[in-house]
């Protein structure tokens, strides 16, 4: 296919995945549960900000899984900016999530003195700590109870558009959480195809000779770890906005609990580490498929581990790179076939 | 005044002296063999150069300035780059993508085009990848600069890691083993090439190096190192012919090999 060609299948598909995005809303209100649905939209948005910071991250070859944590600091920094301060919920989500990049830039540089496994034990315990931190600190949080707020906020009005921070319809926030979502990933797309991502590239492939030409691996790894913690915060204050209720309770159905980082990781290999739509597919997918495999309970878990290994085996890349498999397998099936009639057993 | 002036250089691992009181100067256009028996501490002399590691004590003067204890990214920026022992490059890399990489220091880029892109950087990419492809034929890699750089033969990628210590557009070059494990032919062009960079640019270089032929044909002089010690310093012939270099390392040669 020509160039220009690829440019505009790319802009076609660009444009039909964001006319579904707009118009899931609509496809959904005439279910009886559309409300829960959309609920589940923005959650998987906000998910898929969080996988695709862990994945930014992951792009210098380090793996942090305190995305929970990060999650919970932007979280509970916005929501009780907005509540106790009384601040409006634009500037709360943006504060909470520059207090979150600030905290991610005190613990980056002893955090990357380590790298590998000790790194990633550093953030998935700096995640409990938070977690217990705003248990314990509940003069503040509300502690173990959780942190309700009912707080009617002002409304945005731009034009005759009118966005409103409430808890009543969810279809406003979805456009909320996409948009904002979709500024935070643009911005993370930009990066990766630029002379920064190409930088991370070659700290992931080979740090020692990346610094001899002159990258400070350091600097770098920071920089991007902060970015990401910010916009992991913001995925943590769209989820505060959203339920308008969190808690630092440790049970795997608290957003801010250590099984959300695991969640993150299983979307991003699952999706495809090497792709940048990787978490988007992971994240939707599997979400979707939790949704409908809510009949199997209990079982769930034993399911979706089962996918998982037969995934990581058979598609060590992910679902983004379907297609490089198709091939592969079609070919491995017809020598399979022709082997058969001949009757040679040869291993 | 020497390029490079290493001066009573010492490293110590605890109890174990890797470096010891090493003192050689490295003179502005010349190619300076460093060879010795395995572990001498010739690639720890290397690390210390490049800052890997931080010497014990003594002082290391790259062009006057006091490069002691920096950074190895700093001491990139100084104009010291070095080709690794073995075949460090970017493996899932294009060829070409490599030797972009090594530019880091030359992108030219303001901050806002570094990180986000934008028509700017795009130009400026274009650009970078004129002077990467120069380099490549250089090393005469021009006509494979889309293959997976892990995809190449032996021989090959040990002139994408040259390539890619050219593309910081050093003033001193430093190369561990840059022929061992080569045939003979794969040798001769990796020497030519070597040659035809001093020749050329003018580029200073240093070898470390156990294929005695290519350093004896290659090297303006040689610093001979055993035990973290030096033992020898002089031309080829000086070196061959000296009782502590034979004693140490060349009469051992049929045991080392």
């Amino acid at each position: 296919m020509s160039r220009s060609g690829r440019t505009w299948s790319k802009a076609l598909s660009g444009t039909v995945f964001l006319a579904v995005v707009l118009a899931l809303p609509w496809i959904l209100r005439p279910l009886k549960s559309s409300a829960y649905w959309t609920h589940i939209l923005i959650l998987i948005a906000i998910m898929i900000l969080a996988t695709s910071s862990m994945r930014a991250i992951f792009r210098t070859g380090e793996l942090s899984l305190g995305t929970a944590g990060f999650m919970l600091l932007g979280g509970y920094c916005s929501a009780l900016l907005s509540a106790k301060v009384g601040i409006s919920p634009w500037l709360a989500m943006l504060l909470g999530a520059i207090f979150t990049a600030a905290i991610a830039a005190l613990v980056a540089y002893p955090f990357f003195r380590v790298k590998g496994v000790y790194f990633v034990i550093c953030t998935l315990l700096l995640g409990f700590i938070f977690l217990y931190l705003a248990g314990y600190l509940d003069k503040l949080t509300g502690g173990w109870q959780g942190f309700q707020f009912y707080h009617i906020s002002p409304v945005l009005k731009i034009g005759s558009l009118t966005i409103a921070f409430t808890t009543k319809t969810n279809i406003e926030y979805y456009y909320l959480a996409v948009v904002v979502v979709g500024i935070c990933l643009f911005i993370l797309h930009r990066m990766e195809h630029s002379r920064v991502g190409l930088v991370w590239k070659s700290i992931r492939e080979a740090d020692q000779l990346a610094q001899s030409v002159g990258v400070n691996l350091m600097a770098h790894k920071i920089f991007i770890f902060v970015v990401a913690c910010f916009f992991t915060g913001v995925a943590g204050g769209l989820y505060a906005f959203h339920v308008h209720a969190l808690s630092p309770t440790s049970t795997p159905a608290n957003v801010f609990h250590f099984f959300t980082s695991v969640y993150c990781l299983l979307y991003m290999v699952i999706g495809g580490v090497e792709s940048f739509y990787g978490p988007l597919i992971g994240a939707t997918l599997f979400m979707l498929l939790r949704e409908w495999a809510r009949p199997l309970s209990e079982y769930w878990p034993l399911v979706m581990g089962g996918i998982l290994i037969l995934v990581v085996f058979f598609m060590p890349k992910g679902l983004a790179a379907f297609r490089e498999y198709i091939p592969e397998w079609s070919s491995k099936l017809r020598r399979l076939l022709r082997q058969r009639p001949t009757g040679t057993t040869q291993p | 005044m020497a390029l490079l002036e290493v001066r009573s250089l010492t490293k110590r691992f605890g109890g174990l002296t890797a470096v010891s009181e090493l003192t050689f100067d490295v003179n502005e256009g010349e190619i300076l063999g460093i060879i010795g028996p395995n572990g001498a501490g010739k690639s720890t002399v290397f690390n210390l150069i490049c800052g890997t590691l931080k010497p014990t004590s003594g002082t290391l003067t790259f062009r006057g300035e006091n490069i002691t204890g920096l950074p190895p990214h700093k001491i990139a920026a100084r104009g010291i780059a070095r080709v690794f022992q073995g075949n460090v490059l970017f493996p899932e890399s294009t060829v070409i993508t490599n030797v972009l990489i090594g530019m880091h220091l030359h992108t030219g880029l303001r901050t806002f085009g570094f990180l986000f892109g934008g028509h700017h950087a795009r130009r400026r990419e274009k650009a970078l990848r004129e002077r990467a492809m120069e380099i490549l034929e250089l090393v005469g890699l021009a006509d494979q600069a889309d293959e997976v750089a892990s995809s190449l033969p032996h021989g090959n990628q040990r002139h994408i890691c040259l390539a890619i210590a050219l593309a910081t557009e050093p003033r001193l070059l430093l190369l561990d083993e840059p022929v061992t494990g080569m045939n003979a032919e794969e040798v001769a062009a990796m020497l030519e090439t070597l040659r035809k960079l001093r020749r050329e640019q003018g580029m200073t270089l240093v070898v470390v190096e156990h294929n005695m032929q290519a350093v004896m044909g290659l090297c303006d002089r040689i610093v001979t190192i055993s035990y973290g010690k030096k033992i020898c310093e002089g031309t080829p012939e000086q070196t061959c012919s000296d009782p502590a270099v034979i004693a140490a390392y060349l009469g051992a040669e049929d045991d080392v090999a």
